[in-house]
């Protein structure tokens, strides 16, 4: 058990605080995701675990071992960390063939020829490109060349595992493909993995925990569908899109008060009942066992689930059960 | 530089190979230009004395041959530059509309001039034009009074530099003339109000910062002015700095006080090319060239292949065919007869023991020299400049590019006024490694901006990636970045080794009793009167450093794919 630790890390750049006093323990073999817009530090934040910056204050400790100690000067330098990195742009080495690019951290480590050689075939195995091995990485598809990246990171058996953005420069389908195969590979080793992204549904495939960050902090933290299921504020509800959010009023509540939000959730609301506040269709698009219907309620534009075909122009009615409905009053959410 | 120590990853390595880049560019570069500024300010700072500040400055920007000087190279550069756009300009516009492969064809004819160095070019239209000259001796008259003139100088230079403006300006008709100039047809414009109000204005920035080159070339030429300028006592500043170290009284201050406005006309010259350049590189973003023009009817095609012929005759046939046929011809004075050529001029030159091949080989061991060096130099500049990004870097830039816009004479002069100071124990002044000094200040900015270049298309993830995998600085720079730089660093060594080859004005200046290189070789013999051997010489270094340069330029092109 290394647990890694990230306790009380600032950083600025100049005048700009990028991290504030961010505290974080992720637990051995958990895949957690630092999800949140740019600029709010979450790559800067991935940078200071593997080392490739140094954080103005703020300990970092990944079980026994320590990477940082601001307040006592210790920094230990990346190549010391035993760690694995994917990057975004896969950062492979393009006079070395793929099966260079994966041997090059166990060479690192000196270790024997014969092991190295063994290791190679094994991870690129793990990541299905024994073929590709006497290639180089200009031949190789986007898809593939993070495959490499991967195996590369999986080379010297590190226990952890930072991957930035590692999905993001692939198209919808390989995308949805290879953040399935990167989260099973990681169960499959047991791998403890911190990954960055501002997409959230790069986060929902590949995370246990998701960590939403807003301006160096971290505004909410939990599993996926508790974040989905409950944002903490109407910037939460808005950046994940987690569903409608609307005046309270517009949904009919008794309640509400002036300032009062609500989020419904796309599959919240009930179409065709005899009850419900009167809407219009504007538009129907089909996904695979339902369509999502564009309406416009006072005023104001809606998705809503629905198992039906919504014609343009379409007088509707949409209802919704207070109990599925999250509210906000001030901008918080407030509990129910 | 305080926050070198904080770079990540950062390491002693990082401050020792910042260390190392900024002592040596500092000594190249930095001192001959510091020892211009104090010997113009401090008259008597060759005693180590600050006494009489600017005592010369004042004096010396009043004398009327200063003056004089420095009108003289002004009107002489403004009118290159123009002479040179209205030879280019309409060839260029005109590129555009030709057939592709014929087009090629006159591209490669005329990226010969480059491979001239201009003293030769004035060698030959010296043999050409003067008194029973070539022209003389087929036509019957000479043209020695037009050549030996204000009009003849400016017309020979800008014969040599119009190929700049002309391969910058026509790439930038291509790629946006044909464009919009087809819009504005499909909105009723007809051709003359479409060249003048849509093309022209769109390739100007491009057109002006060409022109500025051929104006920072003009304005450090030697070689040119002084064999024309010499016979009718046309004086411009690079000839006057000359003059002022070879003429009795030596007058060190005076000739750093003209270096230092010559370093400043060329530097703001520079300052404002960039400026152009990068704004042409923005107004023509993300352009293609589609469009192709509609063919042309014979007369007209005609019309433009002669005029075509015209300038290539003039600006490469003449120079290049008199070069050749004087080399080849056993004596002057037997005329252009068959009889009279052979090729024992060039044989002789490789005679065992002769001054030519002596030249020869000092040349080529000071062009390998500077050629390694500033590779290496540059590798370790450009990995501290795109790599450390510190504040403190920035001094670095600066002194790698600024050469840049030093004249070849005023970096002599610095040389001499650096190195000629008492104090050094050692000094390589008045030896051979003095010519070594200059070449690596003139040449250091070649592999740097290519290097640079090179490293800036390197994503950052590569170190990192290294870094992560368990590799130290060092193993990154030699196993990661120096494998893939190395296709620029070769290709900037051998245009620097080329152009070494060839440098006139600083060896000619620089270099000790008994020590000849081919540029100052050339220059003597034709002094003498050995015409021949000269141009013979004169053809050896064409062939040979013209084809080093075509060869470095194709091994750039193909690593910057």
């Amino acid at each position: 058990m290394s647990q890694l630790s990230l306790s009380h890390i600032s950083k600025s750049f100049g005048d700009t605080r990028v991290l504030r006093d961010i505290v974080l323990d992720v637990e051995d073999g958990s895949f957690v995701t630092l999800l949140g817009p740019s600029g709010c530090g979450k790559t800067t934040l991935l940078r200071i675990v593997a080392g490739l910056e140094r954080p103005d204050e703020g300990t970092i400790t990944a079980g026994e071992r320590i990477f940082v100690d601001a307040a006592r000067g210790v920094f230990a330098p990346p190549q010391t960390r035993r760690l694995g990195f994917v990057f975004q742009d896969y950062g492979l080495w393009p006079h070395m063939t793929v099966a260079e690019n994966v041997a090059f951290p166990l060479k690192m480590a000196k270790a024997p020829k014969a092991e190295i050689d063994k290791r190679v075939a094994e991870v690129l195995a793990a990541v299905r490109l024994s073929d590709q091995a006497g290639k180089i990485p200009e031949k190789l598809s986007g898809g593939q060349k993070q495959r490499v990246s991967i195996a590369r990171a999986l080379a010297a058996k590190p226990e952890l595992i930072l991957f930035d953005e590692p999905l993001s420069n692939l198209d919808a389908n390989l995308r949805e493909e290879l953040g399935q195969e990167i989260r099973l590979l990681s169960k499959e080793l047991g791998l403890t993995c911190i990954n960055v992204t501002h997409d959230r549904r790069e986060a929902q495939i590949l995370s246990d925990h998701i960590a939403l960050m807003k301006d160096g902090v971290f505004h909410q933290l939990g599993r996926p569908e508790d974040l989905f299921r409950a944002p903490v504020d109407l910037w939460a509800a808005r950046f994940l899109d987690a569903g409608n959010i609307l005046p309270a009023a517009s949904v009919r509540l008794p309640d509400a008060a002036p300032d009062a939000f609500v989020m419904v959730p796309r599959g919240a609301f009930r179409i065709d009942g005899a009850e419900g506040v009167p809407a219009q269709g504007l538009n129907s698009i089909f996904l695979e066992d339902r369509y999502e219907v564009t309406a416009e309620l006072d005023g104001h534009i809606v998705k809503v689930f629905s198992p039906r075909f919504v014609a343009h122009g379409e007088p509707i009615r949409l209802a919704v059960d207070p109990g599925d409905l999250r509210r906000y009053a001030a901008g918080r959410a407030i509990s129910r | 530089m305080p926050d070198l120590a904080k770079t990540e990853g950062g390491q002693s390595l990082r401050l020792a190979l910042f260390l190392f880049s900024t002592t040596i560019l500092t000594v190249i570069v930095g001192l001959p230009v510091l020892a211009i500024v104090l010997y113009a300010l401090f008259p008597h700072f060759n005693e180590l004395s600050l006494a009489e500040p600017f005592s010369k400055l004042l004096p010396s920007l009043s004398d009327p041959r200063l003056i004089g000087a420095t009108a003289n190279s002004l009107r002489l550069s403004v009118s290159v530059t123009v002479l040179s756009a209205v030879i280019a300009v309409p060839l260029a516009y005109l590129r555009a509309r030709i057939a592709p492969g014929l087009g090629k064809a006159w591209d490669a004819g005329f990226l010969i001039p480059f491979l001239i160095p201009p003293y030769i070019g004035s060698l030959a239209w010296m043999q050409l034009l003067q008194r029973n000259g070539f022209v003389e001796q087929m036509l019957g008259f000479n043209l020695a009074d037009g050549l030996y003139s204000f009009p003849g100088i400016a017309t020979v230079m800008a014969l040599h530099l119009f190929p700049l403006i002309y391969f910058t300006t026509s790439r930038a008709f291509a790629v946006i003339g044909t464009r919009y100039g087809d819009v504005a047809k499909v909105f009723g414009g007809r051709p003359l109000p479409v060249f003048f109000r849509i093309s022209l204005p769109m390739v100007l920035p491009a057109l002006l910062s060409s022109g500025l080159i051929v104006f920072i070339l003009t304005i450090e030429e030697f070689g040119t002015p002084e064999i024309l300028g010499r016979r009718f006592g046309f004086e411009v500043m690079v000839t006057a700095i000359h003059a002022k170290f070879s003429d009795w009284p030596i007058d060190l201050s005076g000739a750093s006080v003209l270096c230092l406005i010559l370093i400043l006309i060329a530097f703001i010259a520079y300052r404002f090319h960039h400026k152009m350049s990068a704004r042409f590189q923005t107004a023509i973003d993300n352009q293609s060239v589609d469009a192709r023009p509609a063919p042309l009817s014979p007369p007209v095609q005609a019309a433009i292949f002669a005029v075509f012929g015209a300038v290539f005759v003039l600006a490469v046939a003449a120079p290049v065919g008199t070069i050749a046929i004087s080399a080849c011809m056993d004596t002057i004075s037997g005329g252009v007869t068959w009889d009279n050529l052979s090729f024992r001029n060039i044989e002789g030159l490789f005679d065992s023991g002769s001054d030519a091949l002596g030249a020869m080989l000092t040349s080529l061991t000071l062009a390998v020299l500077a050629a390694v060096l500033t590779g290496a130099i540059a590798l370790v500049v450009a990995f501290t400049v795109v790599r450390l990004r510190s504040k403190a870097t920035v001094f670095l830039d600066f002194l790698s590019i600024l050469p840049n816009s030093i004249p070849g004479m005023a970096v002599a002069v610095g040389l001499i006024l650096t190195w000629n100071m008492a104090f050094w124990p050692v000094t390589p002044y008045n030896t051979a490694a003095i010519l070594l000094l200059a070449y690596l200040c003139l040449m250091m900015p070649y592999p740097v901006r290519m290097i640079t270049a090179a490293l800036r298309q390197l994503p950052k993830s590569l170190d990192d990636a290294a870094y992560i995998s368990g590799a130290g600085e060092l193993t990154v720079v030699l196993r990661i970045l120096a494998p893939l730089l190395m296709p620029s660093a070769l290709a900037a060594g051998f245009i620097v080794f080329a152009v070494s080859t060839r440098e006139l004005v600083s060896s000619l200046m620089l270099a000790p009793p008994g020590v000849e290189t081919v540029a100052t070789f050339v220059f003597r013999q034709f002094d003498q009167g050995s015409i021949n051997s000269a141009m013979a010489m004169s053809l050896v270094t064409i062939i040979v450093s013209g084809s080093i340069i075509a060869f470095g330029q194709r091994l750039q092109g193909k690593a910057s794919k």
